[in-house]
């Protein structure tokens, strides 16, 4: 018994708070004579006062002024408005109500971002668009490049949108895979050790990343993903785009130029399809981290000659004190292999370090 | 049946429009006249609309998120003063709170030969700092025996607004690489920006620029000068093609008469445009 006399007494409680937002629109028709039904040109009315007036204003108030179920009182306060005098309407009156309902706060999308615009006056001219947008939990770029005498007013283009779903971090659009310490992914996905790998070695990939430069062959152009799991971050990414270049005894002569004014250049503008699927997974050590990555990926030209690769590497990193080494080992379908280790010693404001 | 316009009148009118229309260096193909107000002509070309030219929303729609509710403005003029080198524009357009759209429709040549240019625009005003603008433009390319072809074009636009005292704008027209003919022609692709100055209210600057892709770049700058109310003058410089330019506008109630002047200082030749307008604009 005392169990259903506190419901009881919870539910007129909740009856009491939540009364006004429950009956209100009872409130308007109790007031109706029941034996006539709505006017159609009430409704229509309503209607429209709610489509093109965003609040009580004296244009609306006329427009309302014409409702058939408005008492003389009522009518007199839209009189009021109508006249230009600022009303207080008293929350538990019918107008307030039926403004109320008609017009619902507007919840603006707030959107803020930079816009660029550069031009650079060489022989001929060199303009770049690109801009960055949050839109809620939104962020969208684009990019839009037009290199000197290219005749395409947007030769390069790229664009993403960013967001995050739980534990989820999505890219579409142009997007970039930082994996390991450089040997697989990237700038280029080819497995390759030189200085441009190098200089990145010491860096540790930090997964799928939005790609905002204007460099035209290093962005993958698809779907990215980040996902944290309480052991470690699974990063993983599907890709489709055309890149400038051939393919010459089954290896890829890419170029990364970005210029298409020759004929030559423009012969080679997006000559190669490439499709690759990558994914990599990485945990954390106690004074590390380890890591594994597993892709593939076919590149076809348009002569017909294709490619196809598949890649896998081995990564890892171990800090004791101030020193911190690391490796990474690669291996590739085609029988290749790339190794790359190094140490890094950083004291104070010393740093010294060795890639291999 | 419809009057043909003799050969030798029309071998003038393609030499004139060859020659001193465009750049003696270059070929120029479908669509390459700039749509421009004889007032824009006359304070150096610029590519952007100002206040009261209703004629410009052509050529920038971001103006119409200035313009009263409704408003319609045409014009017309010969280039040369030659029949067949008449251009006509029409717009008609008008805003709703931070909105506007705008159609205009510009009509180029003659029965052997026309340029139509459908333009349907679109404009957003964000918080009174900038206004983007988008338009579709629907070509139609007709010649007389040959046939017709119609194809899409873009144009996006926007303006920035510094301060009471500075504008600065861009826009990009056909970014989505149209085509039109048999031959797939490829149809302008043009870059323009610039600044928009006032520093008094009777004085309006510009320095601005266009750039289709497939020639130099062409700067201008120039300037309209209010000296008394309801008549302007303006005077500019192109560069690439070398025109010295001048004009005005006299301006009554709700009608304008504009006038451009164009001086080619490398070919030795001079033409003019006139139009007149109606507009509802204040």
């Amino acid at each position: 018994m005392q169990i259903w006399g506190l419901l009881l007494t919870r539910l007129a409680l909740v009856i009491l708070v939540c009364h006004s937002w429950c009956f209100s629109q009872y409130d308007i028709i109790e007031n109706f004579d029941p034996e006539n039904s709505l006017p159609e040109s009430d409704l229509i009315i309503l209607s429209t006062a709610g489509s093109i007036y965003h609040n009580l204003t004296p244009e609306s108030a006329v427009l309302l002024s014409q409702l058939s179920f408005l008492t003389e009182e009522e009518n007199n306060i839209l009189d009021q408005v109508i006249h230009g005098n600022t009303i207080e309407l008293t929350p538990d009156s019918r107008l307030f109500t039926l403004t109320k309902s008609l017009w619902s706060p507007r919840q603006d999308i707030k959107i803020s971002g930079t816009v660029f615009h550069r031009i650079n006056k060489v022989d001929d001219v060199q303009y770049k668009w690109s801009g960055e947008f949050n839109i809620g939990q939104f962020t969208m770029g684009v990019l839009g490049e037009r290199d000197p005498y290219e005749s395409n007013i947007l030769d390069y283009n790229s664009f993403f949108i960013r967001t995050n779903y739980k534990n989820f971090d999505y890219t579409i659009g142009s997007y970039q895979m930082l994996a390991g310490h450089g040997l697989v992914s990237w700038r280029p996905f080819p497995v390759k050790s030189d200085f441009g790998t190098t200089n990145s070695a010491f860096r540790q990939g930090r997964g799928i990343q939005p790609f905002r430069s204007g460099h035209e062959s290093w962005a993958y152009r698809g779907l990215g993903w980040n996902q944290i799991f309480n052991k470690g971050q699974f990063s993983g990414g599907i890709s489709h785009r055309k890149i400038d270049g051939s393919i010459v005894d089954h290896k890829i002569k890419m170029s990364d130029l970005g210029l298409h004014v020759s004929d030559t250049q423009i012969n080679n503008h997006g000559n190669v399809s490439e499709t690759i699927g990558i994914g990599g997974w990485e945990s954390d050590l106690r004074n590390g981290k380890i890591g594994i990555i597993i892709g593939g990926g076919s590149w076809y030209d348009k002569n017909e000659n294709k490619l196809i690769n598949l890649v896998s590497s081995f990564y890892g990193n171990y800090r004791y004190s101030d020193l911190s080494i690391f490796s990474e080992v690669a291996f590739t379908s085609q029988n290749k292999k790339a190794v790359i280790s190094g140490a890094k010693l950083k004291k104070d404001s010393f740093q010294y370090g060795i890639v291999l | 049946m419809a009057k043909i316009p003799s050969l030798r009148h029309m071998v003038i009118a393609i030499f004139i429009l060859g020659m001193a229309l465009f750049s003696p260096r270059h070929l120029y193909a479908a669509f390459e006249s700039d749509i421009l107000s004889p007032l824009q002509n006359a304070a150096g070309g610029f590519p952007f609309s100002v206040y009261g030219n209703s004629l410009s929303v052509l050529s920038d729609p971001t103006i119409l998120s200035s313009a009263q509710p409704i408003f319609g403005a045409g014009g017309i003029s010969r280039k040369f003063g030659l029949k067949n080198l008449t251009e006509s524009v029409f717009v008609i357009g008008g805003n709703y709170k931070d909105y506007g759209i705008g159609v205009g429709v510009s009509k180029f040549g003659n029965l052997a030969y026309h340029e139509t240019i459908l333009s349907v625009s679109g404009t957003k005003n964000l918080k009174e700092i900038l206004i983007v603008g988008f338009s579709f433009q629907f070509y139609q390319l007709g010649i007389l025996n040959y046939g017709q072809d119609t194809s899409i074009g873009t144009k996006l636009s926007a303006r920035y607004k510094m301060n009471s005292q500075f504008e600065a704008m861009m826009s990009i027209l056909n970014a989505n690489r149209p085509v039109i003919g048999q031959s797939n022609e490829k149809l302008p692709q043009v870059i323009s920006g610039g600044l928009l100055m006032k520093p008094s209210s009777g004085i309006t600057g510009q320095v601005s620029f266009i750039q289709d892709t497939e020639f130099p770049i062409s700067t201008r700058f120039g300037l309209i000068w209010e000296p008394v109310s309801h008549i302007s003058i303006a005077i500019g410089k192109v560069h690439q093609p070398n025109i010295f330019t001048t004009g005005g506008m006299i301006t009554t109630k709700n009608f304008r008469i504009e006038i451009g002047y164009l001086s080619y200082a490398n070919l030795g030749l001079i033409t003019y445009q006139t139009g007149i307008s109606y507009s509802r604009m204040p």
